[in-house]
């Protein structure tokens, strides 16, 4: 991490099955969890609408499910899956923001940053594959 | 090009996972299925307390993955 204002984020990558090596965008993300503020890895998605979160970490944050409106999101091939809506505060390096989030029901995907309050407007991505880094620049 | 972090034999080891590992060594401490079994493990630990650790998610050994979240498009 450079600045406030530009921070760059090591690729991470695995062996994939007939596709050899892949990187993955992460951006490393605070979140203020019943324990306190902890650092999770987001992986950048452009495809998400909003910023994503499984369940078992909505009960980390302390968020009561059954207190918030219940919807459906289409996922890939158009399956629609439960999820929760709410907003929360997160941290990218210093940067403090309330962001809106959809909270997965299951575990079968990992946290997502998408676009709703970071990639939309608060925040220019760049991935950088010849350095294999994911830049996030904030917006004036 | 940057220090990249390798999933690959964490993903081999574990599967499809949650692993808390320390910021500066990239060390693994505790790895579970769940991230809140990860934190209820975790939470004791004297790297945890000083924000030490960070959680990631580990995929499933050799998998290819494709994820797309879009809420419904509203009508007026």
């Amino acid at each position: 991490m450079v600045q406030d204002t530009f921070l760059e984020f090591p690729f991470q990558f695995a062996k994939v099955e007939s596709l050899g090596r892949l990187f993955y965008p992460i951006v490393a993300v605070k979140l203020k969890t019943i324990f306190g503020w902890q650092l999770f890895d987001f992986l950048v998605d452009t495809g998400a609408d909003l910023t994503t979160i499984p369940l078992p970490i909505a009960y980390t944050l302390g968020i009561d499910i059954k207190k918030l409106p219940h919807s459906q999101t289409r996922g890939v091939g158009g399956i629609l899956v439960s999820t929760w809506n709410t907003t929360v505060n997160i941290a990218i390096g210093k940067d403090e923001f309330k962001t809106h989030i959809s909270i997965t029901k299951g575990n079968s995907a990992p946290p997502l940053l998408g676009k709703k309050d970071v990639l939309e407007k608060r925040y220019s991505l760049t991935l950088d594959s010849k350095r294999k880094v994911t830049i996030l620049s904030k917006n004036g | 090009m940057a220090k990249v972090f390798n999933l690959t034999s964490l993903s081999q080891k574990f599967g499809e996972c949650y692993v808390a590992r320390l910021k500066d060594t990239d060390k693994v401490i505790a790895h579970a299925k769940d991230a809140d079994q990860l934190l209820a493990k975790i939470k004791g630990r004297e790297e945890f307390k000083k924000n030490k650790l960070v959680i990631s998610w580990i995929p499933k050994y050799g998998a290819r993955y494709v994820f797309r979240i879009s809420l419904p498009i509203c009508q007026s």
